[in-house]
């Protein structure tokens, strides 16, 4: 009995160890915030996005991915203060459900062909915020977006936009 | 331009707006006047005033204003001596007194409405009865800094709108930073000390800043140019200050006439003085207010986007600021390190977003990071050292700033005071030898009230080369001169006369020399403001040496005779003695610890603090 207990406690730590290391974080986080700063031209969003990383090139790096993944899955809020409105998200899937798909899209550098960094790079120093553990980081960005639907409506990420809608 | 096009484009501009914080800069624009008081008229030429390059000179069409008030108080040194109570002239205004007048002053400055004329100076109107856009497009070509083109060339159009819209976009910045200085400089007034004379001046200033009268959210200028000359535009004092110089020839010209140089004029002087007081202003503005001081966003390898436009000068100092995220969650800026501009951009004229860039070095501790706000404070550059060595225990040195990095003049000092004790050699040989052997049975008292001084005064340059931010050297070279004296009386009779023997007034030195010095710092920063140096210098003397001092016998202070101490006794008294290693070993002798005129190799090891 004595022996049986041992081996079932040695099973059940085999177990939660095997449990952890499956458990794997996903392979890019995604930590930003996302506003409309401005009016572009049309199919152009002009959005600023607050990234964050351990330093402020890392921040930096992050950006165009944190913009494009929040034009196509979170949408941008509105700013009064720059007379912008609201923009829906894009995709009317989720990252998880086509996961290897997205992976591969950002992995590969084909997001980069949306998006471009605005004031080419230049950011205000109130706009480099330090804090715990690295960097909060405001961009303007303006990202493609007519290109950016027509792309996932292609993959069937996105419904066909009513040409008769605004 | 034509207006139309003006706010179209201040339409699309809006659009825009705030996409950049405060923290970027625009030269601000600067109109001057002068100011009167009840007791007090400015003479002030204000065609003569000459503004630093930092500053957007405007042409206000305003020449004096009169204010119902009394000047401020400020003593000139002279008044200051000749009042009963010095001290009593030291003492500054309270603050009620100062805002009270300030209040006064705004009151009539608005009234007469010189924030109206200060506008039209920013943005005139044209002979066709509109607002001169044109004018104000000009000046934001020209007074905004790459930085405020750079974060406004954002991609709006699929392109970058053009360099034209991107500074249109400036021009709320150009007309809203708008101030106005008003001076009251009364007549200069003659001045005289123990070994000067010549001018001596006060200037009272008063700086406002006109409010907002532009906001491109609301369409462009709150005013109409109907309506313009009749508002009620509005300023505040930001700062008001007084300032006194003087403007001196020396009484002693004897040096000037061998050279050729003539004692300045009074015109002359007048124009120095009033220069020294703009001076002392133009540098009091840039380290006291706020809003005059350049700032912008560090770049990378510690570069920024101001230059020549800014004034920059080369080791002006910026302090580094970051933002941080505090735990209550406000965002408070904290300062992180102090740098120096090691080699200044040009960026005159056009704003292109990408002309030359300043290269600054980091001074001390702390970390410089891209992104970071950069803001220009000015210190003094007046640096005080304190050690102790051979060479010398007081440094003080100056930052000439705008040639090299690191460059500074220094005068060292070396002082020796207070008594030397003299052995029982000194009062047995020489002159006054045979005056102390005589003692007491000639009547003599030897009073032995005399004390020797001595001082070493080198005035030279060095050079800091920075290794890292907190390691540097320095080399330097130096001039100077050693001298020690020996001064009092040294022995009295008072049986029939009143007898004295004195140390001579004329010949009183020991030792008088000129030297040379060159030697190296190594200076470690302790903080971004004081360091520790370790100095070591070689020192030749180039001319003079030791030397005998005379003694003079008077009676009822009437002089008698004099001679020389401590050579051959001839017949009519002593001969001067002159072989260098005899009086040498003379002193050496004959006065304990005697003070070493520094020579050789020196060294000394110092704590220095920076203004």
């Amino acid at each position: 009995m004595k022996t049986k207990l041992i081996l079932l406690s040695f099973l059940m730590c085999g177990l939660l160890f095997f449990q952890s290391c499956s458990s794997s974080k996903p392979a890019t986080s995604y930590n930003y915030e996302l506003s409309c700063n401005g009016v572009g031209v049309e199919g152009v969003y002009l959005v600023k996005c607050y990234s964050y990383g351990s330093t402020f090139e890392k921040a930096r790096q992050n950006v165009k991915k944190d913009a494009v993944h929040g034009v196509l899955f979170k949408g941008v809020s509105a700013n009064s203060i720059k007379k912008c409105k609201a923009q829906s998200k894009i995709c009317n899937v989720t990252y998880a459900e086509n996961k290897e798909w997205f992976d591969n899209f950002f992995s590969s550098g084909q997001y980069l062909q949306y998006v471009t960094l605005s004031n080419d790079g230049n950011v205000s120093s109130s706009d480099r915020i330090k804090i715990k553990g690295g960097y909060k980081v405001g961009f303007t960005v303006s990202v493609k977006s007519d290109e950016l639907r027509k792309r996932m409506e292609k993959e069937g990420f996105a419904k066909k936009m009513n040409v008769f809608d605004n | 331009m034509k207006l139309s096009h003006f706010l179209l484009s201040i339409i699309f501009c809006s659009q825009i707006n705030n996409l950049y914080s405060q923290d970027t800069y625009i030269r601000p624009g600067l109109s001057i006047i002068n100011i009167d008081f009840n007791d007090s008229k400015s003479n002030l030429n204000i065609q003569s005033v000459e503004s630093p390059k930092n500053f957007d000179f405007l042409n206000i069409n305003v020449s004096n204003l009169s204010v119902e008030t009394s000047s401020p108080k400020k003593k000139l040194l002279s008044e200051i001596a000749k009042s009963e109570n010095p001290l009593a002239g030291l003492k500054g205004e309270s603050k009620s007194s100062i805002a009270e007048r300030n209040n006064k002053i705004l009151e009539t400055f608005i009234s007469n409405k010189v924030s109206n004329k200060a506008v039209l100076a920013a943005v005139p109107i044209g002979e066709d009865g509109n607002y001169n856009f044109q004018f104000v497009l000009d000046r934001g070509v020209n007074t905004a800094s790459d930085q405020d083109v750079n974060l406004t060339s954002q991609d709006m159009m699929g392109d970058k709108g053009s360099l034209q819209d991107r500074f249109l976009y400036l021009t709320e910045k150009a007309i809203n930073s708008n101030y106005v200085i008003a001076f009251n400089m009364p007549n200069f007034l003659s001045y005289s000390d123990e070994t000067s004379y010549g001018l001596e001046g006060v200037i009272h200033y008063f700086v406002f800043k006109i409010d907002n009268v532009y906001d491109a959210d609301s369409g462009g200028l709150i005013y109409a140019e109907s309506e313009i000359n009749n508002s009620q535009i509005g300023a505040k004092v930001i700062t008001s200050k007084s300032f006194t110089s003087t403007s001196t020839n020396s009484k002693d010209q004897s040096l000037n006439k061998k050279l050729g140089i003539l004692p300045k004029s009074n015109e002359e002087l007048a124009s120095e003085l009033q220069n020294l007081l703009m001076q002392k202003i133009w540098e009091y503005n840039l380290r006291e207010v706020d809003e005059f001081k350049p700032k912008t966003t560090l770049k990378p390898k510690n570069k920024i986007n101001l230059g020549t436009k800014e004034d920059l000068k080369i080791d002006n100092r910026f302090q580094l600021y970051e933002n941080v995220l505090s735990k209550s969650g406000e965002i408070v800026k904290k300062k992180r390190a102090m740098l120096r501009v090691k080699k200044v951009g040009v960026n005159d004229g056009l704003a292109s977003g990408d002309s030359d860039l300043t290269k600054l070095y980091k001074i001390g501790y702390g970390k410089s990071q891209e992104g970071m706000l950069v803001v220009q404070e000015e210190d003094k550059g007046i640096g005080v050292s304190v050690g102790y060595g051979t060479l010398s225990w007081l440094r003080l040195d100056y930052r000439l700033k705008g040639i090299t990095p690191g460059l500074m003049t220094f005068i060292d000092v070396h002082p020796y005071p207070g008594k030397v004790e003299f052995t029982d050699y000194f009062y047995e040989n020489g002159l006054l030898g045979s005056v102390a052997s005589a003692g007491s049975s000639a009547g003599w008292d030897i009073s032995d009230d005399f004390s020797a001084f001595g001082f070493n005064l080198s005035l030279g340059f060095e050079k800091q080369t920075y290794f890292s931010s907190a390691l540097y050297i320095s080399p330097f070279v130096s001039g100077g001169i050693s001298n020690y004296s020996i001064s009092g009386q040294i022995a009295s009779r008072t049986v029939i006369f009143d007898e004295k023997i004195e140390w001579s007034d004329e010949e009183s030195d020991i030792y008088n020399a000129y030297f040379v010095t060159g030697g190296l710092r190594v200076g470690l920063q302790l903080t971004n403001t004081a360091s520790i140096n370790l100095s070591i210098a070689q020192s030749a003397v180039v001319s003079g040496g030791w030397k005998d001092a005379k003694i003079v016998y008077s009676i009822d202070d009437e002089v008698i005779a004099d001679g020389w101490n401590i050579g051959d006794p001839t017949g009519e008294g002593f001969s001067e003695e002159s072989d260098q290693e005899y009086i040498d070993a003379f002193y050496n002798t004959s006065i304990d610890q005697l003070p070493t005129a520094p020579a050789g190799l020196l060294y000394n090891i110092m704590l220095r603090y920076e203004f």
